[in-house]
This record gives structure tokens, C-alpha cells and sequence, in this order.
């Protein structure tokens, strides 16, 4: 053992650093959640939590809006995901064309990624109120009738998804756009000697090509997108009307911030992570089978 | 099969200079001509622009009868082999070379009997199930011919497709090209910046330079009677020596040295005593230690093997000569270059333009 800490001594002194944070803000506070998750903590029994066993997880199974709450997660889910790919490839193949102003399109394109996020909800929450926001003021200018962005259940989960589509797609668009400036343009001669139309190559040359670096981006903006709190919370304004705009992060936080059901909440941040668990293992697995195929 | 005829075409790229300043080229059905010349000569955007990747300034390019100034490139029939390869590395060979067939709806039996045909041809059939990166330099650019030969167009278009190659693959690929070429009688056009590429494939070769085509011959035709300077010095190696020359007496002088040998008449009728270019091939000059002829010092051997190139300083300036053996001579050894006449070329010192060769039988001295 002396020898042994002798000769390993440097290396571990010049990780502990980061070792002794990592274990401090990720490890910790994630086996804290899965202990308070058994129990009853709560702003009654702060002090005094006792173990309660699985009674959360049912509680949460027999939540009645717990459906909505997971479908509505997943709509917020796959349509801001599906929106950011299709806008960001899109957007990127247009980009990595020549074109005039090329680098002007290109810093208005990043910009909405650029700005901090809440500023960017809030300001959306302003555009979409119904007397005075921008968005339906242009809607009357065109003669289309005013959308209640905040008062009706439908619309107001509608809102937070466009104003974080705005914000999520120049993440895919840098990703892609460094994707398909890896491909050699050889590739596209060929192709186009051959005979291959503009559809061909996107479908037998670009989008393959742009798999490898578009599963993981997908993985990431899934996960991103599944658990982003601040957009829904603070375009809908915690979840209005009546906690109807609600996805499970924010679900949970306001169990956990405005009700202070501790134990109730961190059980549900345990369902979560299951959920987010399986996905990106099945996805991972799904992809990466079908690239091996060919 | 077709040949591909070129008149008067001019590119530019953005408002410099033209790329190709009027190049007038006749491929002739089943030819092989090979486009030789320095980087930045134009040859690549000769094949662009046949290939239609490129749009000409002007001029008008011609595939068997048609004319394809404004076709696009899947219109022009043709196949272009790239230097890096181009094959897409998510498609296993099989798919690789069946991929033109595939844009081109090629029924799927046909498909088959065609790709497994030239696979059987360019000894790819054990690989038809890996994907590129499984392969070898060779292998891959094997893969590159078959997606070429397999939709038998009217025209291969080759781009430098062996500079990525080592020396030995190389010499290997080229009789492989050459083969496959008397096999199948394409109508080809070959880019390479590699004068023994372009020597020992040709049927004819351009020579380019600065988007103006220079020469175009059969290879020894290019090797014997170089138009001018560049090709004279560009064709062989090591390259062909050129020395300040001049008339004295009616007879040809070379630095200190003045020689018996004839010059040719046009250079004889030259009656102001303005100075022009001997040219004259290393393995044209005779190295010796009789005290006749040009008085050189040996700077360098280089043994070959089966002969040595000898590096010498002489009065005119460097030159080179090719000797059969192991030089028996060393560094800094004063020898004698003589050269036999005929062999030796003129061209005038200012434009470059040969003047003709040296005809008049006789010893150097």
C-alpha cells in the first residue's frame, strides 16, 4: 500500500480537485434525491423525514393528471426535437451553400442561442399576451383572428413549444452545418456525373453522411428539450392556466418550490430519470444497430 | 463511344486571368490522351468542364456529335474517376458501383449482372460486401474504375487517379489503366502533373502550361521533337539541360567551347548573331577525359542502379548527364562533355520556340 501510494500519489493529487467537486454537485445531491424519494420530507417534516417506502411511486401512478402531464412531455418533446432537426438541417444545408452574406445569415441565425435563455422567454411571454403582444397584433394586421396564446389549455402549451423551437434550432443548424462541411465535395461531383438529382444526393449522400453527428446532437437535444425548465415555466407563468401547461420537470419543480413536497418531488425526479434512462439506451441501440447495417 | 472535341474554350474564374485561354483539343474515338503539365496549368478544369462541373466563358465542347456547352453533367454520358476516390463511405462496394446504375433506374437483375461483371473484371469480387474503409489504397481505386466502367459511358474523364497512391502501387495501377483500356477502347482523358504517367500511357499527350496547350504528340513524338523549351524541359527525366548557345563562325559555340557540329539552317540564316538555347538530353551527353568539348566538374552522382545521373558545372552553366552503370568517376573530377548533334535540340532564347535540331553528322570538338 505505501508503495503503492507512493508511485500514484501525483496523478490522484491532480485530480482530487475536480474529483472532490464532481462528488460535491453531481453524486451527492443525486443519491440525496434517491434517499429523501423513500421518505416523507416535506416543509412539515423537514427536520424529521421518515422512510416511507414506495408510498410516492404510488401516489404518482395514481396521480389523475399524470397522463396528460406525460403526454403533453412528450408532444412538448418530440415536437420541439423533430422542429430543431428539420429547421437546423434545413437551415444548415442552405448555409453551406455559396451564398451572398453567407456570414451575416449566418450570426442572425445563431443569435437566438446567443441570448440567455429566461430573457428570451420572458420576452416571448410579452409577445404573446392577447391584447398587446406583438404576435397577435400582427395577426389582426393580416385580418386573422387573435389567438388566446394564455388562456386557453391547447394554446398555452403551444406557445412555450414555438418560442423554444426559436430557441433550440441553431444548435442543431452549428452541429449539422459542421457535419456537412466534412463531407468532401467529390462526393456531390460524383454524384451529380452519375446523374443523381438534388433529392438523391440529400437522401443517399447528405443525410447518411450527417447521421454520425446528428444522433448524438438528437440524444442531447432530447434530453435538453425533456428537461427544460425555464421556457415552459416562465412563458406559460408557472404553468397557467390552472397547471394546465405543464411537462413532468415542471410538474415536479413546482411540487418541489411551491408546495414543498420534498419527498413527493424527488420521488418523481426518480421516474424521470428512469424515463430519460431507457430512451437514450433504446436510441443509442436503435441507431447504432442500423448504421452497422449499412 | 465517342470522341470529345474542344474549340476555342475559354474559362475564368471571378475577373482574373482565364484558367483556359482558347484550348482547342480533338480526343478521337477510343483514344487515350493524357493532359500533362504543372499544377495550376488548367488540366483538372479541362475536365470539369468536359464533365459539365464547370460552365465555359466560351467556346464549345463537342461528346461524339453533340454539342454539351449548356447540358448538365448527367446529359454528357460520361465518367469521371477522382483523385481522393469519391466513394461514399456508408456504401459497401457493391452499392458504390451500382449507384450510377441506381440514379438511372437500371432494372435491379441488370444492376446485378452489370456490377458483378466488373467486379469480375477489376478482381473486386471478394470485396463486393465491405465498405471502403475496409480496403486498400489499390483497392479503393479499383472500386473508383468499376463505378466508372460499369455504366459504360461514352468517355472516362481520370483526375490525377493514382497521385495518392505509393511508387509501387502506382506502377501497378497504371498497367492495370492501360489494360483495361485496350480491353474495353473507351475514349479516355487522363490528367496527371507525372511525366512517366503520361509517357507510358498515352496514346497522345497535351501538354499544358498556363492554360495554353503546348504540344500535343505521340510520346515520342513529344520526346524527340518538343515544340518548345517547357515541353523539352518538362517531358523526361531528368530533364532535359539547356544551355546559352550561340553562332560563331557559322559554327556552334558553348561557352569557351566551339564545336564542329552543324546547326540547322534556319539558324544559320539568322544573320544577326543573336544567341539561342541548346537543348540537349542527359542521356545525350557523353562524359569523358579527353580534353575535347565542354570542361565540366562533377557536383553529384546519383547511382540508379542501372545507370547514374551525373551532376556537372560547366562554363555555360549545370547540367545533367545519364550514364549506363556505376559511374566509376567522384565528386569534383574534371571531365569532358561532347554530345552527338543530331541529338541536340535549338529553340530560340526568348520565346522559347524550337528552331529545329541539330542535323549534320559529325563529331563534337
Amino acid at each position: 500500500m505505501g508503495s503503492f501510494l507512493r508511485r500514484y500519489a501525483q496523478p490522484y493529487l491532480f485530480i482530487a480537485p475536480a474529483a472532490v467537486v464532481m462528488l460535491l454537485v453531481v453524486l451527492y445531491p443525486f443519491i440525496y434525491n434517491f434517499i429523501i424519494a423513500f421518505s416523507n420530507m416535506s416543509l412539515y417534516h423537514l427536520r424529521n423525514p421518515e422512510f416511507v417506502g414506495l408510498q410516492h411511486f404510488r401516489t404518482i401512478f395514481t396521480e389523475p393528471e399524470i397522463v396528460s402531464v406525460f403526454a403533453k412531455t412528450v408532444i412538448w418533446t418530440v415536437v420541439n426535437v423533430a422542429a430543431h432537426l428539420f429547421l437546423g438541417v434545413g437551415l444548415a444545408i442552405l448555409l453551406n451553400q455559396e451564398v451572398k452574406g453567407r456570414g451575416i445569415f449566418r450570426a442572425l441565425l445563431i443569435l437566438p442561442w446567443a441570448m440567455p435563455q429566461y430573457i428570451t422567454a420572458l420576452t416571448w411571454r410579452g409577445m404573446f399576451n392577447y391584447q398587446y403582444g406583438a404576435v397577435n397584433l400582427m395577426l389582426r394586421a393580416l385580418h386573422l383572428p387573435a389567438v388566446p396564446w394564455q388562456a386557453n389549455e391547447y394554446w398555452a402549451l403551444a406557445a412555450p413549444i414555438i418560442a423554444n423551437i426559436w430557441l433550440g434550432f441553431p444548435f442543431m443548424m452549428i452541429i449539422a452545418l459542421g457535419g456537412l462541411q466534412s463531407i468532401p465535395k467529390e462526393l456531390y461531383e460524383a454524384a451529380e456525373i452519375d446523374g443523381a438529382g438534388w433529392w438523391f444526393r440529400l437522401r443517399k449522400i447528405t443525410l447518411p453522411l450527417l447521421k454520425p453527428v446528428l444522433v448524438p446532437a438528437t440524444v442531447l437535444g432530447t434530453i435538453w428539450t425533456f428537461n427544460n425548465l425555464n421556457v415552459i415555466w416562465l412563458v406559460s407563468h408557472y404553468g397557467e392556466p390552472a397547471d394546465k401547461t405543464h411537462i413532468l420537470v415542471t410538474y415536479v419543480y413546482k411540487a418541489a418550490f411551491h408546495y414543498y413536497r420534498y419527498g413527493y418531488a424527488a420521488a418523481f425526479s426518480v421516474v424521470i430519470f428512469i424515463l430519460l434512462l431507457s430512451f437514450v439506451v433504446y436510441f443509442l441501440k436503435a441507431t447504432g444497430e442500423k448504421g452497422a447495417a449499412g | 463511344m465517342a470522341g470529345v472535341h474542344l474549340k476555342g474554350i475559354v474559362k475564368r474564374y471571378g475577373k482574373g486571368d482565364p484558367v483556359l485561354k482558347g484550348i482547342d483539343l480533338d480526343v478521337e474515338e477510343s483514344e487515350f490522351m493524357v493532359l500533362v503539365g504543372p499544377s495550376g496549368c488548367g488540366k483538372s478544369t479541362i475536365l470539369r468542364v468536359v464533365s459539365g462541373l464547370e460552365e465555359i466563358d466560351s467556346g464549345e465542347i463537342r461528346i461524339g456529335e453533340r454539342v454539351v456547352n449548356d447540358a448538365p453533367p448527367r446529359e454528357r454520358d460520361i465518367a469521371m474517376v477522382f483523385q481522393n476516390y469519391a466513394l461514399y463511405p456508408h456504401l459497401k462496394v457493391y452499392d458504390n458501383i451500382a449507384f450510377g446504375l441506381r440514379v438511372r433506374k437500371t432494372p435491379k437483375e441488370e444492376i446485378d449482372t452489370l456490377v458483378r461483371e466488373a467486379a469480375e473484371l477489376l478482381n473486386l469480387g471478394s470485396m463486393l460486401d465491405k465498405l471502403p474503409k475496409e480496403l486498400s489504397g489499390g483497392e479503393r481505386q479499383r472500386v473508383a474504375l468499376g463505378r466508372a466502367i460499369v455504366r459504360k459511358p461514352k468517355a472516362f474523364l481520370f483526375d490525377e487517379p493514382l497521385s495518392n497512391l505509393d511508387a509501387k502501387l502506382r506502377v501497378q495501377m497504371r498497367a492495370e489503366i492501360s489494360a483495361l483500356h485496350q480491353r474495353l477502347k473507351i475514349t479516355t482523358l487522363y490528367v496527371t502533373h507525372d511525366q512517366v504517367e503520361a509517357m507510358t500511357m498515352g496514346e497522345r499527350i497535351t501538354v499544358l502550361e498556363s492554360g495554353e496547350i503546348q504540344q500535343t504528340d505521340v510520346p515520342m513524338g513529344l520526346y524527340e521533337r518538343p515544340a518548345n523549351r517547357f515541353v523539352g524541359t518538362f517531358i523526361g527525366s531528368p530533364p532535359m539541360n539547356i544551355l546559352d548557345a550561340r553562332l560563331d563562325g557559322g559554327r556552334l559555340a558553348v561557352g569557351e567551347c566551339i564545336f564542329s557540329a552543324g546547326v540547322p539552317d534556319e539558324l544559320r540564316n539568322r544573320a544577326d548573331s543573336r544567341g539561342f538555347l541548346l537543348g540537349i538530353r542527359p542521356e545525350h551527353l557523353e562524359v569523358h577525359d579527353r580534353p575535347e568539348g565542354l570542361r565540366a566538374t562533377i557536383d553529384l552522382i546519383e547511382p540508379m542502379g542501372g545507370e547514374s545521373n551525373i551532376y556537372l558545372s560547366t562554363g555555360a552553366g549545370r547540367v545533367v548527364a545519364t550514364m549506363p552503370g556505376i559511374a566509376v568517376r567522384k565528386r569534383s573530377d574534371e571531365v569532358f562533355l561532347r554530345f552527338d548533334p543530331a541529338a541536340a535540340h535549338f529553340f530560340d532564347s526568348r520565346s522559347g520556340v524550337r528552331l529545329g535540331e541539330g542535323s549534320v553528322p559529325g563529331r563534337s570538338g
